[in-house]
């Protein structure tokens, strides 16, 4: 017999969720963000994008999707495609919200983008955006560009930013793997 | 890789870990819904996924510290200790998920279960278990302590200052038996050398930390740069530093002063 866990950490769909969607963003309910990803989901791309601002309440200010955490899985647009495209990354003048200063984020040995010598002729943060956008196998196929990014053991020296390239931590376990270190 | 979430499986597991649990009764999680700000509720999410993350891995490193410290015939009460710290850690885990959930989620993060702790380099049993040891506990877990005051300073929250003040309770033993185990392990001159390195490039690899951008407010577990990059810097040489110093493991300067600049 297979026992079954239960969650205590999920990304939620916003029907299961949450003690304060209100304090999200009051103007639009949880429920309505759940039907306009539905409806996205259904929709091609070119389509949404001429009524960007019908599901533009599914993005935030910084390009993010907003119920990233709603899985709705029609054959049209994802939130994340959809809140990519209306945010192209040279257009973002603010950052994701990964650029927040984590409290509890020198327990890092822990992480596996910890324990790692930043040189100081890398460009990590310009590269490593660059290789959210650039696809695994010609991030490969380029990678003394990227190269920096990998301590000599195949751990990234950067976070991973889930777009629609590579994560830095596929590239350096790719690269390891291929001998390219 | 692999995106985050966590499980339990209750039943008598759970009782077990009830243990741990004392004071939790008195956090009311509703209350979060009702203290938080719109403005800060994205930024903490990100802030308490990726603590929760944070905590499991720091589980991950204690489970490794304990191994290590057994097959380094260390005393038996540390032993014991860095096994119970994979409990707390657990714990800590899931009082990071419940805030994140109070506040509608989890962010996405895709992480890799497999490469949870760094495998130590050194040369023979006693100098891997310094090796993390050092990285764990007396880098890693020294810089926990302040910087969890001083986001419990910023909280304008009483559920997180509760959820941060419980975290905090066992956060400065998990800092503590590192320099225990240092006060303890007989090492040579060329040992130290290694862990003077070891403690640098752990030092150094926060340097990511200041390559991001900053929050904009602070709040709910949240700081901005203006509150983290001051703090983080103190703790690193009167947390970090200057114990270690005081223990013959004398930290490069220069990857402490790259820190400072990355700052700047």
């Amino acid at each position: 017999m297979l026992r079954k866990a239960y969650s205590i950490l999920a990304v939620v769909t916003a029907s299961a969720s949450v003690a304060c969607s209100g304090a999200i963003d009051p103007s639009v309910h949880q429920e309505t963000r759940q039907q306009l990803a539905d409806e996205l989901s259904n929709t091609s791309l070119a389509d949404a994008l001429k009524h960007r601002e019908h599901f533009a309440p599914l993005c935030d200010g910084q390009g993010y999707p907003l119920p990233g955490n709603i899985n709705s899985k029609g054959p049209g647009t994802s939130v994340a495609e959809f809140c990519d495209a209306i945010n192209p990354p040279d257009a973002q003048t603010t950052p994701k919200p990964d650029a927040t200063p984590d409290a509890t984020s020198p327990k890092a040995d822990a992480g596996p983008d910890a324990s790692a010598d930043a040189t100081s002729t890398c460009d990590l943060k310009s590269l490593n955006q660059e290789l959210s956008f650039t696809l695994l196998d010609d991030a490969v196929k380029d990678h003394a560009h990227f190269r920096c990014i990998c301590d000599d053991q195949g751990y990234p020296l950067v976070g991973n930013i889930n777009a629609k390239g590579a994560t830095a931590s596929q590239f350096c376990a790719a690269i390891k793997e291929k001998g390219l270190l | 890789m692999t995106e985050f979430s966590l499980e339990a499986i209750g039943g008598l597991w759970q009782k077990r870990l009830d243990k741990r649990r004392v004071g939790l009764e008195q956090i009311d999680w509703s209350d979060i819904s009702r203290e938080a700000t719109p403005d800060l509720v994205v930024a903490a999410r990100e802030v308490w996924t990726r603590s929760a993350f944070s905590e499991y891995a720091s589980g991950a490193a204690f489970a490794e510290i304990a191994a290590h410290l057994l097959a380094a015939h260390a005393p038996i009460d540390l032993i014991a200790a860095a096994g119970d710290f994979v409990g707390d850690e657990m714990f800590h885990a899931e009082l990071a998920s419940r805030v994140a959930m109070a506040l509608g989620g989890a962010l996405p993060l895709e992480v890799n279960y497999e490469k949870l702790v760094r495998p130590p380099s050194g040369e023979g049993a006693l100098l891997r278990a310094a090796e993390i040891v050092v990285r764990s506990c007396c880098v890693g877990e020294s810089l926990t302590v302040p910087m969890l005051k001083q986001a419990r300073r910023a909280a304008g929250s009483r559920t997180i200052e509760m959820v941060i003040s419980r975290i905090l309770r066992d956060e400065a033993q998990h800092a503590e038996l590192g320099w225990w185990f240092l006060d303890w392990a007989d090492l040579t001159d060329r040992d130290r050398a290694h862990l003077a390195v070891v403690a640098g490039s752990t030092i150094r690899s926060f340097s990511a930390i200041f390559d991001r951008e900053c929050a904009a407010i602070e709040g709910l577990g949240a700081l901005p740069c203006a509150s983290f990059d001051g703090a983080f810097l103190d703790a690193v040489t009167n947390e970090v530093v200057a114990p270690l110093a005081k223990r013959g493991i004398v930290v490069p300067a220069a990857d402490i002063s790259e820190q400072t600049s990355a700052v700047a």
